[in-house]
């Protein structure tokens, strides 16, 4: 029945709806005011899933958290959706992210004058989708949340994007609405061959006994799978994310690569490996096909973007390009298919959706204090002279983000190189595996290359007028930049909950 | 067959026509415009109650079934006339002809009645009378403005165009009869056809064609995107609504229950037609300028996927998964028929206020007026099919892809994943629309404001909302 917990996760999960609705209703009446309203609902959610974590998974078990099945409805007696909501060790890091992410993109929304009320509700009501995507334990509604966060992404890149919003826009929501489509597909296949349900642990428990074939399952795995890696995103499916980094406005980017992301990894190991794990698939012949086609994405995401990137002149696309060839370090680790590759890939997620936000928000930073608001590396030369915060943070970010160790990016990247050479595709496959590791060579030189240009290189005459960042320009970056450190000096803080998820599922 | 079965089982039929008798005469003595909206809206009203009336077929007598099919299509069909006349009521609130909106309002009870047949049928014969009693006050209603070229012009193409179908279509029927000596379904059914393949085909062929006149498969679309840019938009309206209600009541009659036993000779062709109308017509629909057009094109991209019932349903076996099948085709219907309706509400409005349905007059709607605003992004969104914003339209999407995994042939699937990549391609122009009202207004113009129009629209809203929602209170699972 109901506990005080699930209490608790329903409300996380819907007060920012609430708010949003009564947002869009009322919000005329206190323009200029509904700024202040999200930051509160944002940091009362903060509170509330700090505190969620604190009476439910201090002791490190990641068991799932959750309530009985509620009936939704039903077709024809089949067709069954019902209503469940959780948490366990897979998606509590990611809650807890959620929560970081936003709180750090609502205080640096603070800029935004246009629309005020709308942007607002729309931020709400994405909220409340990331959320329940992240919570909800049927396929169905699942579904309907990750497609819910479709909508204000779109209206935020459209209203308040660059120059090229339209075209953005466009391209993010018809290649990400496509590639979920093929996802239903797949969660009607799943559903057609469970037992008339969409539930994922009663799936989850039918097919550890139904049977089903190996070659079935495949086929399953990547209809989802290309819904998932589209978001995710990897080559060849990526290049909507380029375009909707650098032209959305900076929260917009930061929620896009913090959490938007995250949605596909969190997708990917929940339907495709958690549902299946019960099955002995992944150690199957058929399996290894799968576990090998991840493994070459994610070598070929690793490598080809961290190219692209190291020619890229806009700031913000060269971190886009980094966020792909970050991504692909979580394939690899659920390529690996072993403990430490599932917590590797769980700790990239949150080790990335810290890290590359706060480097989103710094483009943004340097975007609004030069002259022709340009973000071309060349031209903005000496940030530590003019403002000496933001260049100390950026140059902090990008070591974190190149992978330096006591910081969050090195642990999850170490994590997923040593679980790749203890699986058993390690012989076979090592020049594979070894391209994967040389392409961090690679981000380790556009990071240096950009700082060295942009933090020490020559002042420029874009950077005159600039003025030392406002409190809620930087104060963002500050609460990002500490869990980076946090979560690279502790790792255990969160990487208890996934070993024991992991540990449990293996 | 005693009198008071027959009463009691024509009775929505006889409230109909004696709405018709007492607004014909409202016309004489009367005329109100008020008077003749009422009478509408409350004969309507009650002819949804008296389609409740009865249930079953009538002693001794074989040619009608008034069961769950009449009632789910009779019942869908009247409401959507319901919020058609609220449209009528403002469309022609200030033109010359206002004083005799009796006149429209009475082709549309009399095209309702013949809905009211076709939905009842179990014989060919009241089946083809009542698809032509339904379709030929269309052409009246259409050509009503009949002083403005556009109208002439669409109601002329409806009226030809309409003519050849039906002629198809009945070519088809007199082949059907030839071949299995027979008009009534049962014994249609029940013939069984060996060496007369042939004529089967080509009797499949003739009725495949007329049936995708009326719905408007690709390639016999071309009438619609015409008759959508000429004729009053309340009128399309009820086209986009009632009427093709009926004509999916129609071909579901005459395909799912007169011959599903030739459902080899059938399944190809309306497979073919069905893929092509959801690539080619959502393809078509993205480089349209003028949103009535939009609006056609997005009509029979939703035509397409609504026809998949027919594969769907030949393709299962099992008598429950059939019924699933055709739920999944009425639920999609069923939101089509609301959200299309709210969305040409909202065009009406603007073409009302501002002229005509130029893409620009829709620049910043949003800021003119919310609520409209509102409910044609909640309505674009539903067509699109994503979930919860756009309320029931992704509902009865998903159940059209489920039930065609279900059916699991190479034709359903690859059919589902073009049903995909079409709903893919529509992003676009519904995507324009939305994106063309969320942006800063280009000039200080106002929306016209109208009560009536706002309390539909909402209701319109509320309804699709319900409709996702209350899924345990309405029961589904015991539609067909």
């Amino acid at each position: 029945m109901y506990s005080a917990e699930i209490t608790l996760l329903q409300t996380i999960l819907y007060l920012p709806l609430v708010v949003s609705i009564l947002i869009f209703l009322f919000g005329k009446m206190f323009s200029g005011k509904t700024k202040w309203v999200a930051t509160f609902v944002v940091v009362i959610e903060f509170i509330l899933t700090l505190y969620l974590w604190i009476i439910q998974f201090l002791d490190g078990n990641g068991q799932m958290m959750t309530n009985d099945p509620i009936t939704w409805f039903s077709v024809q007696g089949k067709f069954l959706v019902t209503y469940q909501v959780g948490v366990d060790g897979l998606s509590m890091p990611l809650l807890f992210l959620s929560m970081i992410v936003f709180l750090a993109s609502v205080l640096s929304s603070f800029y935004i004058k246009d629309r005020e009320e709308l942007y607002y509700g729309l931020f709400l009501m994405l909220m409340t989708g990331l959320i329940g995507t992240f919570v909800s334990l049927d396929l169905f509604v699942f579904y309907i949340f990750w497609e819910v966060t479709l909508v204000p992404m779109f209206f935020i890149i459209a209203i308040w994007g660059g120059p090229n919003k339209y075209y953005a826009s466009f391209k993010f929501f018809i290649y990400t609405h496509l590639a979920s489509l093929v996802m239903l597909i797949g969660i009607f296949y799943m559903y057609i061959n469970g037992d008339g349900s969409f539930n994922m642990i009663t799936l989850r428990d039918y097919f550890a006994t139904s049977g089903i074939s190996n070659g079935l399952i495949m086929l399953i795995f990547f209809l989802v799978f290309i819904g998932f890696v589209t978001k995710f995103p990897q080559v060849p499916v990526h290049t909507w994310l380029p375009d909707a980094h650098v032209q959305a406005p900076s929260p917009g980017s930061a929620i896009l690569a913090g959490l938007l992301l995250k949605m596909g990894g969190y997708g990917l190991i929940r339907i495709g490996f958690w549902i299946f794990m019960k099955t002995n698939f992944f150690t199957s012949e058929e399996g290894k096909i799968v576990r090998v086609t991840l493994l070459v994405i994610a070598v070929i995401s690793m490598f080809y973007p961290a190219l692209i990137a190291l020619k890229q002149q806009d700031l913000k696309r060269m971190i886009a390009y980094s966020s792909i060839s970050h991504m692909g370090v979580v394939l690899i680790g659920l390529a690996a298919f072993n403990e430490t590759g599932f917590i590797a890939a769980i700790f990239m997620m949150v080790a990335h959706g810290v890290i590359s936000p706060a480097l989103f928000l710094l483009a943004g930073i340097i975007e609004h204090n030069t002259k022709n608001h340009t973000r071309i590396i060349d031209k903005i030369g000496g940030l530590a002279e003019k403002m000496p915060f933001a260049g100390a943070l950026f140059v902090f970010m990008g070591f974190a983000s190149a992978g330096l160790p006591l910081l969050a990016g090195f642990v999850a990247e170490f994590l997923a190189f040593s679980s790749i050479f203890a699986s058993d595709l390690f012989p076979a496959y090592q020049g594979l595996i070894y391209v994967g590791v040389l392409s961090i060579i690679i981000t380790a030189s556009y990071y240096l290359w950009a700082m060295m240009r942009v933090v020490f290189g020559s002042s420029g005459e874009e950077l005159e007028n600039a003025k030392p960042a406002k409190w809620w320009e930087i104060v963002p970056i500050y609460i990002l930049a500490f869990f980076t450190l946090l979560f690279g000096v502790v790792p255990g803080l969160i990487e208890k909950v996934m070993d024991s998820w992991a540990k449990a599922i293996f | 067959m005693t009198f008071e079965n027959t009463l009691s089982a024509f009775l929505p039929v006889y409230i109909l026509v004696g709405g018709i008798i007492l607004l014909l005469l409202s016309d004489i003595f009367v005329k109100k415009r008020g008077v003749s909206f009422g009478l509408t809206v409350v004969t309507l009203f009650s002819t949804i109650l008296g389609v409740y009336a009865y249930d079953g077929v009538l002693p001794g007598d074989s040619n009608f079934l008034f069961g769950v099919f009449y009632r789910n299509f009779a019942t869908l069909m009247l409401i959507g006339s319901i919020f058609v006349a609220f449209l009528i009521y403002y469309e022609f609130a200030d033109d010359w002809f206002s004083w005799d909106l009796g006149v429209v309002y009475t082709l549309m009870l009399l095209s309702n009645a013949g809905g009211l047949l076709v939905a009842s049928a179990q014989n060919l014969i009241p089946l083809y009378i009542g698809f032509e009693l339904m379709a030929i006050p269309n052409y009246g209603m259409v050509a009503y403005k009949s002083k403005e070229r556009g109208a002439s012009e669409a109601a002329m193409k409806i009226f030809l165009l309409g003519a050849l179908a039906t002629s198809l279509t009945l070519f088809g029927i007199s082949l059907l009869y030839g071949v299995t000596g027979s008009l009534a379904f049962n014994t249609v059914i029940a013939s069984i056809i060996s060496d007369t393949s042939a004529l089967k085909l080509l009797a499949s062929v003739l009725l495949i064609s007329g049936v995708s006149f009326k719905l408007g498969l690709i390639p016999f679309h071309w009438w619609i995107s015409d008759v959508y840019s000429g004729a009053p938009i309340s009128i399309v309206s009820f086209m986009a609504a009632s009427t093709k209600v009926i004509g999916f009541a129609f071909a579901f009659q005459l395909f799912l229950n007169a011959v599903p036993s030739w459902s080899d000779s059938w399944v190809v062709g309306f497979g073919f037609l069905t893929g092509i109308t959801m690539i080619i017509g959502n393809a078509l629909g993205s480089i349209q300028k003028r949103v009535m057009r939009i609006m056609a094109y997005s009509s029979i991209a939703q035509a397409g996927y609504i026809a998949m019932t027919f594969i769907n349903y030949a393709q299962v076996s099992d008598a429950d998964l059939k019924k699933g099948a055709l739920a999944a085709g009425y639920i999609q219907l069923l939101a089509v028929v609301l959200l299309k309706i709210s969305a040409l509400a909202v065009v009406l409005m603007v073409v009302k206020s501002f002229g005509d349905d130029k893409l620009t007059n829709f620049t910043g709607l949003f800021k003119k007026n919310v609520v409209v605003a509102s409910a044609f992004t909640f309505a674009l969104f539903g067509l699109m099919g994503i979930p919860f914003i756009g309320g029931a339209g992704f509902l009865g999407k998903a159940l059209l892809i489920s039930a065609a995994i279900e059916a699991g042939t190479t034709m359903s699937i690859t059919l589902a994943f073009l049903l995909i990549i079409g709903s893919a391609i529509s992003i676009y122009y519904y995507g324009i629309l939305i994106y063309t009202m969320y942006k800063e207004p280009e000039d200080e113009k106002q929306l016209m404001p109208s009560s009536i129009m706002i309390f539909v629209l909402v209701l319109l809203v509320v309804s699709n909302i319900a409709l996702m929602l209350l899924g345990e209170i309405i029961p589904f699972y015991k539609l067909f």
